[in-house]
């Protein structure tokens, strides 16, 4: 093994990292070569020497400013775990009259089907029952009635008679004064 | 018997105030210096310890010790120190992390000991400061902090051999830029 190689693997083997056979290699090496043994001392020394970085003490302001802050850490905690709660509830409230504003909208907004189109869907009328209920029908139901009637051939079409007819009719009728 | 920090994480989310407040005083200088020697900035390192603290306050309600405390607590810094890397980047500030140098503690020492120890020092973060910062965040917890390498791994999101192979390579370039540096302390 060439002295770089050697060089590269002497901190794994300060380290104890590496296996028997790699040991012995670069221990006989060690024995032989004093660039080797320099840079094996120099590493030791230098990771040594790291220990004149000291510790430094933390201001005290510090701790004090953390303490301070923990009263509110917790108030944002259970804020953090109600507000996305109310905001949930309030969304499915939401959605919720939505919903049933829309229903009722609907209802409100469907065409009420007219007598022709209850007909032309409903061709099964009950006639016996639609003449006995004849008399408690409003006007416009009893003429709507009356159509229904005439449509299902129950009522002749009786045309209206002209007004000129009307007056012979009438003029005929009129006894002379004596 | 003292309270173990998993303990006091679950006293905390009782809502024990004091057992944050000693949970502060167990960690708050690692947590410091960790952010200041990775950071070099005094100020950015104590936002770091803050927020940390912070973090771990209102993590302890969802809480589940799923490794050592510490590496939970030095993921969350380690974390927070790239953030601030980040930050300093897209605003293109320059670290001026040479420019830092901790006070050095009272010794009874003479002049030109003190001097020279001083300069050693500068010599020791100048060169620390200048290795990549997954090197150097690999180092500091190695060197400052006494951990394992599986440790480091777990706390920096990447394999054991790659922390190694981090912390050799860190050795080998201190080695070179602190050659002979250590025979004058």
């Amino acid at each position: 093994m060439g002295c770089q190689k050697i060089q590269e693997m002497l901190p794994a083997y300060q380290d104890g990292a590496l296996n028997g056979s790699e040991v012995k290699d670069i221990e006989e090496h060690l024995l032989v070569c004093k660039s080797c043994r320099n840079m094996n001392r120099a590493l030791k020394e230098a990771w040594d020497a790291l220990e004149i970085w000291d510790d430094v003490d933390v201001p005290e302001r510090s701790r004090k400013t953390i303490v301070s802050r923990l009263p509110e850490q917790r108030k944002m905690y259970w804020a953090k775990i109600v507000l996305p709660v109310a905001a949930a509830l309030v969304i499915v409230f939401g959605i919720t009259l939505k919903f049933s504003w829309m229903k009722s909208e609907r209802q409100m907004q469907m065409p009420v089907p007219a007598p022709a189109q209850l007909s032309a869907e409903q061709p099964d009328i009950d006639e016996d029952d639609l003449i006995a209920n004849l008399h408690i029908l409003q006007d416009e139901e009893f003429y709507d009635s009356l159509e229904e009637l005439v449509k299902i051939d129950y009522l002749p079409l009786v045309e209206e008679p002209k007004q000129e007819e009307t007056d012979k009719e009438r003029s005929s009728l009129d006894v002379p004064l004596t | 018997m003292e309270e173990t920090d998993i303990a006091l994480m679950a006293l905390i989310k009782e809502g024990e105030v004091k057992a944050f407040e000693l949970l502060l005083s167990r960690h708050q200088k690692s947590v410091y210096n960790l952010a200041l020697r990775f950071l070099g900035d005094p100020d950015d390192a104590e936002d770091i310890m803050q927020n940390t603290f912070i973090r771990v306050y209102k993590a302890s309600q969802t809480y589940t010790p799923e490794a050592k405390f510490t590496t939970w607590l030095y993921t969350i810094v380690k974390n927070l120190c790239f953030n601030v890397l980040r930050s300093r980047r897209s605003a293109e500030i320059i670290s001026m992390d040479s420019e830092y140098l901790p006070e050095l503690p009272a010794r009874t020492e003479d002049p030109i000991e003190r001097i020279s120890r001083s300069q050693v020092r500068e010599t020791v973060i100048r060169a620390v400061n200048n290795l990549p910062e997954n090197m150097k965040m690999a180092v500091i917890l190695s060197k400052y902090h006494d951990l394992q390498y599986d440790e480091i791994a777990a706390i920096m999101g990447c394999t054991v051999n790659a922390v190694k192979l981090r912390v050799h390579r860190a050795k080998i370039i201190l080695a070179k830029e602190l050659k002979g540096i250590s025979r004058e302390t």
